[in-house]
Protein backbone atom coordinates (compact mmCIF):
# COMPACT_ATOMS: atom_id res chain seq x y z
CA UNK A 1 0.00 0.00 0.00
CA UNK A 2 1.09 3.51 -0.71
CA UNK A 3 1.05 5.73 1.72
CA UNK A 4 -0.38 8.99 0.57
CA UNK A 5 -0.48 12.78 2.82
CA UNK A 6 -3.99 12.37 4.39
CA UNK A 7 -2.64 9.21 5.86
CA UNK A 8 0.70 10.64 7.02
CA UNK A 9 -0.83 13.96 8.43
CA UNK A 10 -3.43 12.23 11.19
CA UNK A 11 -0.18 10.82 12.85
CA UNK A 12 2.24 13.52 12.16
CA UNK A 13 -0.26 15.70 13.94
CA UNK A 14 -0.22 13.50 16.83
CA UNK A 15 2.74 13.59 17.24
CA UNK A 16 3.69 17.24 16.70
CA UNK A 17 0.94 17.94 19.88
CA UNK A 18 1.89 15.35 21.65
CA UNK A 19 5.55 17.40 21.14
CA UNK A 20 4.39 20.09 21.93
CA UNK A 21 2.94 19.10 25.22
CA UNK A 22 5.92 17.27 26.30
CA UNK A 23 7.04 19.22 29.07
CA UNK A 24 5.31 19.52 32.22
CA UNK A 25 6.72 22.83 33.32
CA UNK A 26 9.39 24.81 32.14
CA UNK A 27 12.34 23.13 31.39
CA UNK A 28 15.32 24.20 33.49
CA UNK A 29 17.42 27.15 32.56
CA UNK A 30 20.37 26.00 34.84
CA UNK A 31 23.42 24.22 33.33
CA UNK A 32 23.89 22.20 36.20
CA UNK A 33 20.21 21.37 36.65
CA UNK A 34 20.30 20.32 32.97
CA UNK A 35 23.15 18.18 33.44
CA UNK A 36 21.82 16.36 36.06
CA UNK A 37 18.77 15.74 34.15
CA UNK A 38 20.89 14.30 31.69
CA UNK A 39 23.15 12.39 33.83
CA UNK A 40 19.70 10.97 35.43
CA UNK A 41 18.15 9.83 32.09
CA UNK A 42 15.11 11.85 33.19
CA UNK A 43 12.57 12.21 30.19
CA UNK A 44 8.82 13.02 30.67
CA UNK A 45 7.72 11.24 27.41
CA UNK A 46 9.33 7.91 25.72
CA UNK A 47 11.17 8.81 22.39
CA UNK A 48 12.58 7.49 19.68
CA UNK A 49 15.39 8.65 17.79
CA UNK A 50 17.73 7.98 14.38
CA UNK A 51 21.30 9.44 14.93
CA UNK A 52 24.59 8.91 13.46
CA UNK A 53 27.03 8.14 16.14
CA UNK A 54 31.01 6.86 16.54
CA UNK A 55 31.14 3.40 16.63
CA UNK A 56 32.36 1.37 19.57
CA UNK A 57 35.28 2.54 21.94
CA UNK A 58 38.62 3.46 19.73
CA UNK A 59 36.26 3.46 17.06
CA UNK A 60 36.39 7.12 14.69
CA UNK A 61 33.84 5.48 12.30
CA UNK A 62 29.86 6.69 12.83
CA UNK A 63 27.37 4.10 12.39
CA UNK A 64 23.38 4.56 12.18
CA UNK A 65 21.28 3.81 15.17
CA UNK A 66 17.98 3.56 16.42
CA UNK A 67 17.99 5.17 20.02
CA UNK A 68 14.61 4.62 22.67
CA UNK A 69 14.59 5.99 26.01
CA UNK A 70 11.57 5.98 28.66
CA UNK A 71 10.25 7.57 31.26
CA UNK A 72 11.97 5.12 33.88
CA UNK A 73 15.11 6.10 32.14
CA UNK A 74 15.60 2.73 30.32
CA UNK A 75 17.05 2.90 27.32
CA UNK A 76 17.52 0.86 23.85
CA UNK A 77 19.78 0.73 21.14
CA UNK A 78 19.43 -0.82 17.45
CA UNK A 79 22.32 -0.33 15.25
CA UNK A 80 20.84 -0.06 11.57
CA UNK A 81 24.07 0.54 9.92
CA UNK A 82 27.13 -0.66 8.90
CA UNK A 83 25.29 -4.23 7.60
CA UNK A 84 27.95 -6.12 9.71
CA UNK A 85 26.28 -4.79 13.13
CA UNK A 86 22.98 -4.35 11.68
CA UNK A 87 19.85 -5.75 13.96
CA UNK A 88 22.22 -5.74 16.99
CA UNK A 89 20.28 -4.22 20.01
CA UNK A 90 21.31 -3.59 23.10
CA UNK A 91 18.96 -2.92 26.48
CA UNK A 92 19.91 -1.24 29.55
CA UNK A 93 16.92 -1.28 31.92
CA UNK A 94 18.85 -0.11 34.85
CA UNK A 95 19.14 -3.91 36.06
CA UNK A 96 20.51 -5.73 33.67
CA UNK A 97 22.35 -5.26 30.06
CA UNK A 98 20.86 -7.18 27.63
CA UNK A 99 22.73 -7.88 23.99
CA UNK A 100 20.82 -9.42 21.04
CA UNK A 101 23.16 -10.21 18.56
CA UNK A 102 21.21 -10.90 15.49
CA UNK A 103 23.41 -12.77 13.17
CA UNK A 104 24.80 -15.27 15.61
CA UNK A 105 21.57 -15.34 16.96
CA UNK A 106 22.75 -14.68 20.47
CA UNK A 107 22.04 -13.22 23.36
CA UNK A 108 24.34 -12.22 25.77
CA UNK A 109 23.16 -10.42 29.12
CA UNK A 110 25.10 -8.64 32.21
CA UNK A 111 24.67 -6.27 35.19
CA UNK A 112 23.66 -2.94 34.13
CA UNK A 113 26.83 -0.80 34.43
CA UNK A 114 24.58 2.00 36.02
CA UNK A 115 24.30 -0.72 39.04
CA UNK A 116 27.65 0.91 40.04
CA UNK A 117 27.84 4.09 38.25
CA UNK A 118 28.31 7.42 40.34
CA UNK A 119 25.71 9.56 41.73
CA UNK A 120 24.70 11.84 39.17
CA UNK A 121 24.89 14.81 41.59
CA UNK A 122 28.59 13.87 42.73
CA UNK A 123 29.25 13.70 38.60
CA UNK A 124 27.47 17.16 38.26
CA UNK A 125 29.67 18.82 40.77
CA UNK A 126 33.08 17.23 39.25
CA UNK A 127 31.45 18.31 36.15
CA UNK A 128 31.36 21.56 37.46
CA UNK A 129 34.60 22.41 39.20
CA UNK A 130 36.83 20.91 36.23
CA UNK A 131 34.33 23.15 33.34
CA UNK A 132 32.48 26.42 32.78
CA UNK A 133 29.16 25.52 32.05
CA UNK A 134 27.07 28.02 29.96
CA UNK A 135 24.01 27.58 28.72
CA UNK A 136 22.08 29.66 25.82
CA UNK A 137 19.42 28.79 22.48
CA UNK A 138 20.36 26.82 19.25
CA UNK A 139 19.04 26.47 15.62
CA UNK A 140 16.84 23.50 14.95
CA UNK A 141 18.04 20.05 14.36
CA UNK A 142 16.02 17.68 12.84
CA UNK A 143 13.13 20.04 13.08
CA UNK A 144 13.48 20.43 17.21
CA UNK A 145 14.14 23.95 18.23
CA UNK A 146 17.51 23.22 20.69
CA UNK A 147 19.47 24.87 23.83
CA UNK A 148 23.39 24.49 23.17
CA UNK A 149 25.08 23.74 26.62
CA UNK A 150 28.50 24.17 26.28
CA UNK A 151 31.21 22.92 28.83
CA UNK A 152 34.53 24.61 28.45
CA UNK A 153 37.38 22.97 30.46
CA UNK A 154 39.87 24.92 33.27
CA UNK A 155 42.95 22.87 31.52
CA UNK A 156 43.12 24.04 27.94
CA UNK A 157 44.56 20.96 26.54
CA UNK A 158 41.19 19.05 27.14
CA UNK A 159 38.64 19.39 24.52
CA UNK A 160 35.54 21.50 24.75
CA UNK A 161 32.14 19.88 25.01
CA UNK A 162 29.22 21.21 23.27
CA UNK A 163 25.54 19.28 23.72
CA UNK A 164 23.04 20.51 21.43
CA UNK A 165 19.58 19.39 23.21
CA UNK A 166 15.81 19.52 22.53
CA UNK A 167 14.74 22.79 23.82
CA UNK A 168 12.13 20.91 25.57
CA UNK A 169 12.53 17.31 26.38
CA UNK A 170 16.18 18.01 26.94
CA UNK A 171 17.34 14.88 24.95
CA UNK A 172 20.92 15.27 23.09
CA UNK A 173 20.28 15.99 19.27
CA UNK A 174 23.96 16.46 18.43
CA UNK A 175 27.42 16.05 20.71
CA UNK A 176 30.51 18.11 19.70
CA UNK A 177 34.48 17.56 20.40
CA UNK A 178 36.58 20.93 19.63
CA UNK A 179 40.06 19.89 20.56
CA UNK A 180 42.47 22.41 21.05
CA UNK A 181 43.56 23.15 17.45
CA UNK A 182 41.46 21.18 15.65
CA UNK A 183 38.44 20.96 14.04
CA UNK A 184 35.25 20.46 16.12
CA UNK A 185 34.05 16.52 15.67
CA UNK A 186 30.40 15.87 15.41
CA UNK A 187 30.42 12.69 17.47
CA UNK A 188 26.19 12.39 17.96
CA UNK A 189 23.83 13.49 15.33
CA UNK A 190 20.20 13.26 15.04
CA UNK A 191 18.28 13.16 11.63
CA UNK A 192 15.14 12.18 12.96
CA UNK A 193 13.58 12.38 16.56
CA UNK A 194 9.73 11.40 17.45
CA UNK A 195 8.16 11.86 20.68
CA UNK A 196 4.71 9.66 22.04
CA UNK A 197 3.97 7.49 24.91
CA UNK A 198 3.22 4.79 22.76
CA UNK A 199 6.57 3.82 21.90
CA UNK A 200 7.53 0.62 24.36
CA UNK A 201 10.64 -0.46 24.94
CA UNK A 202 10.32 -4.24 25.22
CA UNK A 203 8.84 -4.07 21.60
CA UNK A 204 12.34 -3.75 20.71
CA UNK A 205 12.95 -7.41 21.94
CA UNK A 206 13.61 -9.91 19.39
CA UNK A 207 10.60 -12.36 20.27
CA UNK A 208 12.12 -15.06 18.76
CA UNK A 209 14.84 -16.42 20.70
CA UNK A 210 13.86 -19.56 22.22
CA UNK A 211 16.44 -20.99 20.30
CA UNK A 212 19.26 -18.78 20.62
CA UNK A 213 22.21 -19.19 22.44
CA UNK A 214 22.10 -17.26 25.66
CA UNK A 215 25.55 -16.09 27.15
CA UNK A 216 26.05 -14.59 30.77
CA UNK A 217 29.12 -12.15 30.95
CA UNK A 218 29.99 -11.42 34.75
CA UNK A 219 30.45 -7.38 35.12
CA UNK A 220 33.76 -5.88 36.11
CA UNK A 221 33.61 -7.01 39.82
CA UNK A 222 33.98 -3.29 41.93
CA UNK A 223 36.09 -3.64 44.42
CA UNK A 224 36.64 -1.35 47.67
CA UNK A 225 39.74 -2.94 49.35
CA UNK A 226 43.01 -1.84 47.24
CA UNK A 227 44.89 -4.49 48.93
CA UNK A 228 43.21 -7.01 48.58
CA UNK A 229 42.80 -6.33 44.89
CA UNK A 230 46.48 -6.23 44.60
CA UNK A 231 46.88 -9.41 46.01
CA UNK A 232 44.00 -10.74 43.48
CA UNK A 233 46.05 -9.27 40.59
CA UNK A 234 49.49 -10.28 41.83
CA UNK A 235 50.82 -6.72 41.83
CA UNK A 236 51.66 -3.60 44.06
CA UNK A 237 50.36 -0.09 43.11
CA UNK A 238 50.02 3.01 45.53
CA UNK A 239 47.30 5.50 43.67
CA UNK A 240 48.58 8.94 43.46
CA UNK A 241 46.53 11.44 45.27
CA UNK A 242 46.46 13.80 42.62
CA UNK A 243 46.18 12.80 39.31
CA UNK A 244 46.46 15.25 36.27
CA UNK A 245 43.80 18.02 34.68
CA UNK A 246 41.52 17.41 37.91
CA UNK A 247 40.82 13.40 37.20
CA UNK A 248 39.19 11.76 40.06
CA UNK A 249 38.92 7.75 40.62
CA UNK A 250 35.08 7.14 39.90
CA UNK A 251 35.61 3.46 40.29
CA UNK A 252 37.92 0.63 40.39
CA UNK A 253 37.80 -3.13 39.14
CA UNK A 254 38.74 -6.55 38.63
CA UNK A 255 38.32 -8.25 35.28
CA UNK A 256 40.30 -10.72 33.84
CA UNK A 257 39.19 -13.24 36.26
CA UNK A 258 40.51 -11.06 39.03
CA UNK A 259 44.00 -11.05 36.97
CA UNK A 260 43.83 -7.73 36.09
CA UNK A 261 42.69 -3.90 37.77
CA UNK A 262 40.87 -1.33 35.76
CA UNK A 263 40.50 2.11 37.46
CA UNK A 264 38.48 4.39 35.83
CA UNK A 265 39.00 8.35 36.16
CA UNK A 266 36.62 11.20 35.19
CA UNK A 267 36.84 14.97 35.19
CA UNK A 268 33.13 14.91 34.87
CA UNK A 269 32.69 14.40 31.08
CA UNK A 270 35.68 12.96 29.53
CA UNK A 271 37.13 9.62 31.03
CA UNK A 272 40.19 8.14 31.11
CA UNK A 273 40.63 3.78 31.55
CA UNK A 274 43.40 2.46 33.83
CA UNK A 275 44.46 -1.01 32.94
CA UNK A 276 47.23 -2.99 35.51
CA UNK A 277 48.75 -6.16 35.40
CA UNK A 278 50.67 -8.43 36.23
CA UNK A 279 52.64 -9.58 32.82
CA UNK A 280 54.07 -13.05 34.59
CA UNK A 281 50.25 -13.89 34.33
CA UNK A 282 48.35 -12.12 31.74
CA UNK A 283 49.52 -9.32 28.95
CA UNK A 284 47.92 -7.06 26.34
CA UNK A 285 49.53 -7.83 22.68
CA UNK A 286 52.08 -4.18 21.54
CA UNK A 287 50.19 -1.51 19.58
CA UNK A 288 46.38 -1.19 19.33
CA UNK A 289 44.68 2.14 20.03
CA UNK A 290 46.12 2.69 24.52
CA UNK A 291 49.39 4.15 25.40
CA UNK A 292 51.28 1.86 27.71
CA UNK A 293 54.57 1.03 29.33
CA UNK A 294 55.55 -2.09 31.62
CA UNK A 295 57.64 -1.20 35.07
CA UNK A 296 58.82 -3.96 37.42
CA UNK A 297 56.80 -6.63 35.17
CA UNK A 298 53.82 -4.33 35.73
CA UNK A 299 51.94 -3.77 32.51
CA UNK A 300 50.09 -0.22 32.48
CA UNK A 301 47.78 0.82 29.73
CA UNK A 302 45.90 4.09 29.64
CA UNK A 303 42.41 3.93 27.49
CA UNK A 304 40.76 7.08 26.81
CA UNK A 305 39.34 9.82 24.19
CA UNK A 306 41.49 12.03 24.72
CA UNK A 307 45.59 13.19 22.77
CA UNK A 308 47.98 10.94 23.28
CA UNK A 309 50.36 13.48 24.98
CA UNK A 310 47.30 13.69 27.71
CA UNK A 311 47.68 9.89 28.11
CA UNK A 312 51.40 9.67 28.80
CA UNK A 313 50.76 12.46 31.58
CA UNK A 314 48.39 9.92 32.88
CA UNK A 315 51.04 6.49 32.12
CA UNK A 316 53.42 8.69 34.14
CA UNK A 317 51.68 9.27 37.29
CA UNK A 318 50.41 5.86 37.33
CA UNK A 319 53.95 4.42 36.56
CA UNK A 320 55.28 6.57 39.32
CA UNK A 321 52.32 4.47 41.82
CA UNK A 322 53.64 1.04 40.72
CA UNK A 323 57.54 1.97 41.54
CA UNK A 324 57.49 3.53 44.72
CA UNK A 325 55.82 0.07 46.49
CA UNK A 326 58.43 -1.92 44.23
CA UNK B 1 41.31 -3.47 4.48
CA UNK B 2 38.98 -6.56 5.50
CA UNK B 3 39.40 -9.07 8.22
CA UNK B 4 39.12 -11.81 5.34
CA UNK B 5 41.59 -9.97 3.05
CA UNK B 6 43.66 -9.59 6.12
CA UNK B 7 43.78 -13.47 7.31
CA UNK B 8 44.60 -14.55 3.65
CA UNK B 9 47.38 -12.57 4.43
CA UNK B 10 48.68 -13.00 7.57
CA UNK B 11 50.70 -15.98 7.00
CA UNK B 12 52.95 -13.88 4.43
CA UNK B 13 52.46 -11.40 6.66
CA UNK B 14 54.41 -13.36 9.66
CA UNK B 15 57.20 -14.59 7.57
CA UNK B 16 57.95 -10.95 6.22
CA UNK B 17 56.99 -11.98 2.74
CA UNK B 18 54.40 -9.33 1.77
CA UNK B 19 55.39 -6.29 -0.38
CA UNK B 20 55.89 -2.80 2.03
CA UNK B 21 52.26 -1.01 1.32
CA UNK B 22 50.59 -4.49 2.18
CA UNK B 23 53.24 -4.78 4.73
CA UNK B 24 52.01 -1.68 6.18
CA UNK B 25 47.77 -2.24 5.34
CA UNK B 26 48.19 -5.49 7.17
CA UNK B 27 49.93 -3.91 9.63
CA UNK B 28 47.33 -1.19 10.50
CA UNK B 29 44.28 -3.75 10.34
CA UNK B 30 46.01 -5.98 13.24
CA UNK B 31 46.30 -2.83 15.36
CA UNK B 32 42.82 -1.93 15.08
CA UNK B 33 41.29 -5.63 15.00
CA UNK B 34 41.55 -7.96 17.92
CA UNK B 35 40.16 -10.67 16.03
CA UNK B 36 42.33 -10.61 13.56
CA UNK B 37 45.35 -9.91 15.90
CA UNK B 38 44.74 -12.97 18.01
CA UNK B 39 44.76 -14.62 15.00
CA UNK B 40 48.37 -13.78 14.02
CA UNK B 41 49.23 -14.37 17.48
CA UNK B 42 48.07 -18.26 16.99
CA UNK B 43 50.01 -18.33 13.60
CA UNK B 44 53.28 -17.01 15.42
CA UNK B 45 52.91 -19.89 17.99
CA UNK B 46 52.14 -22.41 15.19
CA UNK B 47 55.18 -21.25 13.35
CA UNK B 48 57.26 -21.16 16.39
CA UNK B 49 56.50 -24.92 17.33
CA UNK B 50 57.31 -25.87 14.22
CA UNK B 51 60.83 -24.10 14.53
CA UNK B 52 60.90 -26.05 17.47
CA UNK B 53 60.88 -29.15 16.26
CA UNK B 54 64.41 -31.17 15.86
CA UNK B 55 65.25 -31.23 12.12
CA UNK B 56 66.80 -35.14 11.79
CA UNK B 57 70.22 -35.77 10.38
CA UNK B 58 70.64 -36.52 6.85
CA UNK B 59 72.57 -40.13 6.55
CA UNK B 60 76.41 -39.58 5.14
CA UNK B 61 76.38 -40.44 1.83
CA UNK B 62 72.94 -40.29 1.26
CA UNK B 63 73.20 -37.85 -1.82
CA UNK B 64 75.85 -40.07 -3.80
CA UNK B 65 72.88 -43.00 -3.16
CA UNK B 66 70.84 -40.60 -4.86
CA UNK B 67 72.17 -39.54 -7.63
CA UNK B 68 73.74 -42.97 -8.30
CA UNK B 69 70.12 -44.53 -8.56
CA UNK B 70 68.71 -41.94 -10.59
CA UNK B 71 71.03 -42.52 -13.58
CA UNK B 72 71.31 -46.20 -12.79
CA UNK B 73 67.40 -46.62 -13.38
CA UNK B 74 66.89 -50.25 -12.40
CA UNK B 75 63.64 -52.57 -12.10
CA UNK B 76 64.59 -52.83 -8.34
CA UNK B 77 65.49 -49.04 -7.58
CA UNK B 78 61.82 -48.52 -9.40
CA UNK B 79 60.59 -50.73 -6.98
CA UNK B 80 62.32 -49.62 -3.68
CA UNK B 81 61.40 -45.90 -5.06
CA UNK B 82 57.63 -46.37 -5.42
CA UNK B 83 57.94 -48.15 -1.66
CA UNK B 84 59.57 -44.56 -0.69
CA UNK B 85 57.87 -42.39 -2.12
CA UNK B 86 54.61 -44.38 -0.71
CA UNK B 87 56.71 -44.05 2.69
CA UNK B 88 57.82 -40.04 2.45
CA UNK B 89 54.10 -39.02 1.47
CA UNK B 90 52.64 -41.21 4.60
CA UNK B 91 55.31 -39.43 7.03
CA UNK B 92 54.45 -35.63 5.16
CA UNK B 93 50.73 -36.76 5.49
CA UNK B 94 51.22 -37.78 9.09
CA UNK B 95 53.13 -34.29 9.40
CA UNK B 96 50.09 -32.76 8.40
CA UNK B 97 47.77 -34.06 10.85
CA UNK B 98 49.87 -33.71 13.75
CA UNK B 99 50.42 -29.70 12.45
CA UNK B 100 46.67 -29.74 12.12
CA UNK B 101 46.08 -31.00 15.40
CA UNK B 102 48.77 -28.30 17.12
CA UNK B 103 46.71 -25.88 14.76
CA UNK B 104 43.29 -26.96 16.38
CA UNK B 105 44.16 -27.20 19.93
CA UNK B 106 45.92 -23.79 20.04
CA UNK B 107 43.28 -22.28 18.24
CA UNK B 108 40.21 -23.72 20.13
CA UNK B 109 42.43 -22.77 23.37
CA UNK B 110 41.43 -26.67 24.52
CA UNK B 111 43.92 -25.70 27.85
CA UNK B 112 44.12 -21.71 27.64
CA UNK B 113 48.05 -20.66 28.71
CA UNK B 114 48.03 -18.69 31.43
CA UNK B 115 49.71 -16.09 29.66
CA UNK B 116 47.56 -15.62 26.36
CA UNK B 117 47.78 -12.13 25.11
CA UNK B 118 45.04 -12.03 23.31
CA UNK B 119 42.74 -12.71 26.27
CA UNK B 120 43.20 -9.67 27.75
CA UNK B 121 42.55 -7.37 24.73
CA UNK B 122 39.21 -9.30 24.10
CA UNK B 123 38.33 -8.22 28.33
CA UNK B 124 39.66 -4.68 27.65
CA UNK B 125 37.37 -4.20 24.73
CA UNK B 126 34.40 -5.67 25.92
CA UNK B 127 34.91 -3.50 29.49
CA UNK B 128 35.42 0.16 27.37
CA UNK B 129 32.10 -0.70 25.62
CA UNK B 130 30.22 -2.04 28.83
CA UNK B 131 30.92 1.77 30.62
CA UNK B 132 30.64 3.37 27.27
CA UNK B 133 26.98 2.14 27.63
CA UNK B 134 26.34 3.68 30.72
CA UNK B 135 27.12 6.77 30.70
CA UNK B 136 24.55 9.11 28.85
CA UNK B 137 27.31 11.50 27.64
CA UNK B 138 29.67 8.81 25.70
CA UNK B 139 31.04 9.52 22.33
CA UNK B 140 30.75 5.76 21.42
CA UNK B 141 28.25 3.04 21.05
CA UNK B 142 28.72 0.15 23.46
CA UNK B 143 29.76 -1.81 21.08
CA UNK B 144 32.25 -4.91 20.83
CA UNK B 145 33.30 -7.18 18.14
CA UNK B 146 30.64 -10.23 17.48
CA UNK B 147 33.93 -12.11 17.38
CA UNK B 148 34.56 -11.54 21.36
CA UNK B 149 31.43 -13.72 22.01
CA UNK B 150 32.46 -16.48 23.70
Amino acid sequence: MRLNGRLLRTPLCIVWALSVSISTGAPPKNPESILLQIFKRTVAVPYRQLVTMRGGPGSKGHMKVSIVGDVRGRSAMTILEPLTETGRTIIDDGVDLTTYIADSKTVITQPSPRRTEPAPEKRVALTKRNYNLSIKDGGKIADRATMVLTASPKEESLPKRVFYLDARALTILRQETLRPGRTSEVTLDTYHIEFSRDIDLDDLRPSDTAEWKLSTWPAPQPFKDWEDAERQCKLSFEPPVDFPYGFEIVGGYLIERSKALNIRLSDGLAHVSVYLYNTKLVKLPRGGRSVGKVVNDIGINIYSDLSTSIEQEFLKVVAQGVKSRL
Amino acid sequence: MTCRKTQASLSAYIDGELGGQEMLRVRKHLQQCQACAAEAEVLRFAQQLLADMPCPEVPIGLEDRLVNHVFAGTGSLQKRSTWRTWAMSSTVAAAAVALGLVAWTVSHGAPQRQSDPATLAQSVDQNEAYFAGGDPVSPHAPVFSVSDAP
